[in-house]
């Protein structure tokens, strides 16, 4: 349990700032954390904290302007916020899901491709009368399911979730945060679980962290920070929850 | 059938009456089109010459659909030809990014920094005059178009997260550009083709106007219509023809192109 | 106050809100929860006269303060929004002139309303935005929407919604597009609006923590119907319709549990 899937050390990354003048905006000002196998870590804040950018830079979509990320498995895959758009519009369900595995088939024919996207669209639970639909024509909690589908595909050891929920219906949310629960046991997967919602974290993550301007201000265990925070702006954050 | 579908099919269909009209030009003219006939030198619109003469008798009908071919499929082979260079090298810049990228924002912005036909004439003129040249001339003007389209479609496409999403599959460059990023930037690039035709037709007629383009005697109708200036007086029939032709032309592509944009836009979009 | 009588409306072709029933008391705030395409958007232009051609009544009436809205003339029902109610929307921006200051843009809403100086304008803009504590309310006034941050340019916009003091403020996911330490600031100044000035408020919202704060009555809307109406302490703790109870047990909590997403399907 304590060997480590994911690790980053003192990452930074400035983006140009708006009108191309030659001022800087960090977005990511030192960030360092590790996820271990099978734990998930939450990572949390308000928009602009820096937490999407860090997710990206992990997923190594991104280049870091200076740090480390060291990755200890074989694959990792990554949930996008807008379900919709993370998905080919123009191509059909099962296509996009067998995507996940067509660049690593090996000896796999497209026909075997195929089976598998089936198979993984069972596992999502995603109707298989939706491998003809196009993207586009699926509700966003529907393309969730295919996106999710797409990224098990290669089994994965860690799953980067950018705010996989915060385009959904609650209802359908709660489904969705179930899946990622039950795939995180069946198929030991580890998650990098951005978000903003706390009460989300609250019940997801093993450990959280809190980001605010493009630095982690307090990790730790999710009980622990969430009971007994210790930085102040961790407990502003918490005192703005608003559940039932 | 939707009704955008049913345009774009009667639209299709009248284009295709005139490109056969433009094929067959030759073997359905009445009368030899080069024929000199000084006795029916300016003759008004009759039986025998149903659009009238030129000065030199020649029959205007004839040489109306003798040019098509020449102004037509000269402005459709240049729209092919800055279509395919200018999609490629724009697509190419925008998702490789870096040097390409800046090399050719650069060199886009030199050739748009002159007034596009006056370029095409200048370019023309150097070249000397002929068909080809004119071709050529006008293909420099054109393909700036397309690749700056391309470009900023790929550079928004290339943010997108299902194409994120492909490089985590482990998809390569080639890959993503064949699989994701040319369907999606394709049926744009057609539209503007389309709609950018008829102004390749004027700016031909145009270059042929100015002696640039087709020489005389050969028919076209941006000469037609500069030689019959001429006689405006006399014989109107001589420029009103080949006007009305190129008009129907430049008309008809426009059309088309709202009607394939209307199309396709059903087809790709929501 | 507010009584809407078996209202029914088409939007966009179908059928999005039928036959729903509910009334807002004077200084009551109603929160309507409900998820995408429930109806709960269409309710409030219907209220507003906001529905444009996509939309059309199709039965039912919309009393306020005993008077047929759908009944009204265009002109009596031009003056009566911003008079007697008023809407904030989901993205503030969006509802201000990007050219003008927030001081125009309140000196105009007065003006439509009646003769009204600018200075005079001006002294009731900064005496409004105190009331709602705000912050240096002058540099306020002399600012562009764009210079804001998102929570204060949606508070500028209530500001704004109620400077010509309606009695009922419909509010359409007002805290949506916003940070949660935001959110509750946003939240705040609405219930300070209530105490101070009296002012009703029906609010419509997809997230049930900003309702459970905010409201006294609760109405639970899908697909188009109201499927419970009540107190917020009924509806919400001891709901009795299935779909309240599903939509309840679907809220994140802080009890470090997952929400319960009902048998997968």
């Amino acid at each position: 349990m304590d060997e480590i899937i994911l690790e980053v050390k003192n990452l930074k990354k400035s983006f140009r700032g708006p009108g191309g003048g030659g001022k800087r905006l960090t977005a990511v000002d030192g960030v360092s954390f590790s996820v271990k196998r099978g734990e998930c870590l939450g990572l949390i804040g308000e928009s602009g904290s820096g937490k999407t950018t860090t997710a990206y830079m992990a997923a190594g979509l991104l280049a870091p302007d200076s740090g480390e990320i060291s990755f200890y498995g074989t694959h990792l895959q990554m949930i996008f916020q807008d379900p919709k758009r993370a998905l080919d519009p123009r191509r059909k369900v099962a296509d996009s899901i067998g995507e996940g595995l067509l660049y690593h088939r090996g000896k796999l024919s497209r026909r075997q491709v195929r089976e598998r996207a089936l198979e993984a669209m069972d596992m999502v639970r995603l109707d298989r009368a939706y491998a003809g639909r196009y993207g586009r024509e699926l509700s966003g909690g529907e393309c969730q399911r295919a996106t999710i589908a797409r990224a098990v595909m290669i089994r994965p050891e860690l799953l980067i979730c950018d705010e996989p929920t915060s385009a959904l219906d609650v209802s359908v949310q709660a489904k969705i945060i179930g899946l990622l629960d039950e795939l995180k046991h069946s198929l030991g997967l580890s998650y990098l679980f951005i978000s903003h919602d706390i009460a989300l974290v609250s019940g997801f993550c093993d450990r959280v962290a809190v980001m605010r301007g493009g630095r982690i201000v307090e990790m730790g265990e999710t009980a622990d920070v969430l009971s007994r925070p210790r930085e102040e702006y961790t407990k502003v954050l918490l005192d703005s929850v608003l559940t039932l | 059938m939707t009704k955008t579908k049913k345009r774009a099919v009667i639209m299709a269909a009248l284009l295709a009456v005139f490109l056969l009209f433009a094929v067959f030009g030759r073997a359905l003219a009445p009368n030899d089109p080069y024929k000199t006939d000084l006795l029916h030198s300016l003759e008004g619109p009759s039986a025998r010459f149903p659009f009238g003469t030129d000065n030199l008798g020649r029959c205007i009908l004839s040489r109306v659909l003798e040019g098509a071919s020449a102004s037509i499929f000269s402005a459709l082979a240049v729209t092919a030809a800055v279509f395919a260079f200018g999609t490629a090298v724009g697509i190419l810049a925008g998702y490789l990014g870096g040097a390409a990228d800046q090399l050719l924002m650069k060199l886009t912005m030199i050739f748009q920094a002159f007034p596009g036909f006056i370029l095409a004439v200048a370019v023309a003129g150097m070249l000397g005059p002929g068909l080809v040249n004119a071709m050529i001339s006008l293909g420099l003007v054109y393909w700036t178009t397309y690749a700056r389209l391309a470009r900023s479609l790929v550079l928004r496409l290339r943010q997108e997260p299902y194409i994120q999403a492909a490089r985590l599959c482990g998809a390569k460059k080639r890959h993503i550009l064949a699989r994701h990023i040319l369907p999606a930037v394709l049926p744009s690039m057609v539209v503007t083709a389309f709609l950018e035709v008829g102004n390749v037709i004027l700016s031909m007629a145009g270059l042929s106007f100015l002696g640039l383009g087709v020489q005389a005697p050969q028919a076209e109708w941006g000469q037609m219509i500069s030689y019959g200036r001429s006689f405006l007086q006399r014989g109107p029939w001589c420029i009103l023809f080949p006007s009305l032709a190129l008009f129907a032309a430049v008309i008809l592509f426009n059309l088309t192109g709202d009607c394939v944009r209307d199309a396709l836009d059903v087809g790709g979009g929501e | 106050m507010l009584k809407v009588e078996n209202l029914s409306a088409s939007y966009g072709g179908g059928e999005a809100v039928r036959g729903v029933s509910l009334s807002v008391e004077p200084g009551q705030i109603v929160g309507i929860v409900g998820e995408s395409g429930s109806g709960k958007s269409t309710l409030l232009s219907c209220i507003m006269g906001l529905l444009g051609d996509r939309g059309r009544i199709l039965g039912g009436d919309i009393l306020f303060e005993g008077r047929s809205l759908l009944s009204m003339g265009r002109e009596e029902r031009r003056q009566m929004r911003g008079k007697e109610l008023a809407m904030v929307f989901q993205d503030p921006e969006l509802s201000f002139d990007p050219l003008w200051t927030i001081g125009k843009t309140l000196y105009e809403s007065i003006r439509v309303h009646g003769p009204v100086t600018k200075k005079e304008a001006r002294k009731r803009g900064i005496s409004l935005l105190s009331s709602l504590e705000l912050k240096d309310p002058e540099m306020l006034l002399d600012s562009y929407p764009s210079q804001l941050s998102g929570g204060m340019c949606q508070r500028a916009a209530i500001a704004a919604a109620i400077v010509c003091g309606p009695r009922l403020l419909l509010a359409d996911e007002p805290t949506s597009a916003l940070d949660v330490t935001v959110q509750k600031q946003v939240i705040d100044t609405m219930m300070g609006l209530r105490e101070r000035l009296g002012t009703a408020i029906l609010i419509v919202s997809h997230n049930m923590g900003v309702i459970a704060r905010m409201a006294d009555m609760v109405g639970v809307m899908k697909d188009g119907e109201l499927v419970e109406w009540g107190e917020k302490k009924q509806v919400l703790y001891s709901p009795s319709h299935e779909y309240t109870k599903a939509l309840i047990a679907a809220v994140p909590r802080m009890d470090g549990r997952l929400p319960h997403g009902g048998f997968y399907g």
